[in-house]
C-alpha cells in the first residue's frame, strides 16, 4: 500500500530529526509558577459564579413554588366555595354589602344619636344659643335707651 | 482535603471533585495540565504571552464543562490536548490565511543534512520549524513527537482517523527535514 511504503521511507529519511525532537523535549517551554496561580485563581471564580448562579436559581424556584402554593391555597378555597364564578360573585356581594351597610349605617345615625341623646344635647345647645344672642339683643337696646 | 500533582486521583476524579466545588482539587487539576497546556500552546504558537493566553482559555472551557463532565466518556488529557491545538489552530488560521493543508512539499532524503547541531539550536531550529508547518501538520508533530501521544490518542484529540494522524504526521516531518536543512545552512554548518 502507498501509505505504508510512504511511512517506511519517513522512518528512513528522518531519522535525523529525532534529535531535534529529543533536544525539543529537553528544552520544553514551561509556564510562569505566576501564571499557573493565576489559572488556580481563575477556577476559583469560576466556581464561585457557578454557586452563585446555582443559588439564585434555587431561591427563584423556592419564589415560584411558594408563589404557586399560595394560588393552590386561594383555588382551594374558591373550589370550596363552588369555584371561581361563585367566589367572584360572592365578593361583588360582599362589596354590595358593605355600600348598602354604610347606607343604612347613615340613615339611621340620627335615630341612633336620638336613642342615645346625644342630638338632645346639641339642640339643647342650640337653642341655649339662641336664648343668649335675644338676650344680648335686649341687653343692647336697653344700653341705647 | 490536600491534593497536588502526585495525587493517585485520575484527572477525571479531580474535575467531577472540582465541578463539586472544591478549590484543592481545581489547584491539582492546574498543577498537571497547565503547563501541558501552556507548553502545546507554545510549540504550536511560538509566542509566550499568546500561549499563556490560549492554554487560560483551554483550562476555562475545562472549568466551566467540570459539572457537565460526562465520566468514562474521554480522558482529561485529551480532552486538554483537543482544546489547545484547536484553538491554536484557529489563531494560525487567522494570522496566516492559509488553509490547513497547504503543505510544502519536499523532496525525500532532506533529513541527512540535519546531524551536527548542538542541542540548543536543534531545539531553537525546531521551534523555527514548527511554526512554518501547515496548522494540522504542526498538531499532529507536536502531539506524537514533543508531547508523546500515541496515534490513536492523536486521533481522538484531533477527531480524525488513525491513518489521517499518520499522513499528517509524515507530511510535517518531511517538512521539517526540509526546513531545518535550509536552516542548518544559514547557520553556518557547511555540509561535510
Amino acid at each position: 500500500m502507498g501509505m505504508t511504503k510512504m511511512h517506511d521511507d519517513n522512518d528512513r529519511d528522518f531519522e535525523g530529526l529525532e534529535a531535534f525532537f529529543t533536544a525539543a523535549r529537553d528544552a520544553a517551554p514551561e509556564p510562569e509558577p505566576a501564571f499557573l496561580t493565576q489559572m488556580a485563581l481563575q477556577a476559583e471564580v469560576i466556581a464561585t459564579e457557578r454557586r452563585e448562579a446555582e443559588a439564585a436559581a434555587l431561591a427563584a424556584l423556592v419564589a415560584r413554588r411558594q408563589t404557586s402554593q399560595k394560588r393552590g391555597l386561594v383555588a382551594t378555597l374558591a373550589a370550596a366555595f363552588g369555584g371561581w364564578g361563585a367566589l367572584g360573585g360572592m365578593a361583588g356581594g360582599m362589596a354590595t354589602a358593605t355600600v348598602a351597610g354604610l347606607w343604612i349605617g347613615l340613615a339611621q345615625a340620627p335615630s341612633l344619636m336620638q336613642s342615645m341623646g346625644l342630638q338632645s344635647t346639641v339642640v339643647a345647645s342650640a337653642s341655649a344659643e339662641e336664648n343668649y344672642l335675644n338676650d344680648a339683643d335686649i341687653l343692647a337696646l336697653a344700653l341705647m335707651d | 482535603m490536600a491534593f497536588d500533582a502526585q495525587s493517585e486521583l485520575s484527572d477525571e476524579a479531580l474535575l467531577v471533585l472540582y465541578g463539586n466545588g472544591d478549590g484543592a482539587a481545581a489547584r491539582a487539576l492546574v498543577a498537571r495540565l497547565g503547563p501541558v497546556a501552556f507548553r502545546v500552546a507554545f510549540r504550536m504558537l511560538g509566542d509566550r504571552t499568546e500561549a499563556e493566553d490560549l492554554a487560560q482559555e483551554a483550562m476555562l472551557r475545562l472549568w466551566k464543562i467540570a459539572p457537565e463532565w460526562r465520566t468514562g466518556e474521554a480522558k482529561v488529557s485529551t480532552w486538554i490536548y483537543r482544546v489547545t491545538t484547536n484553538l491554536a489552530t484557529d489563531r494560525l488560521r487567522r494570522r496566516r490565511g492559509v488553509g490547513l493543508d497547504e503543505a510544502p512539499e519536499v523532496a525525500d532524503g532532506a533529513a541527512s543534512a540535519l546531524e551536527g547541531l548542538i542541542a540548543h539550536d536543534r531545539a531553537a531550529a525546531l521551534e523555527m520549524a514548527l511554526a512554518q508547518l501547515p496548522a494540522r501538520q504542526r498538531q499532529a508533530v507536536v502531539l506524537r513527537h514533543l508531547e508523546g501521544l500515541s496515534n490513536p490518542e492523536i486521533a481522538e484529540a484531533m477527531e480524525i482517523g488513525v491513518e489521517a494522524v499518520e499522513s499528517l504526521t509524515a507530511r510535517g516531518k518531511r517538512a521539517l527535514a526540509a526546513l531545518l536543512a535550509e536552516r542548518r545552512e544559514e547557520l553556518g554548518y557547511g555540509h561535510d
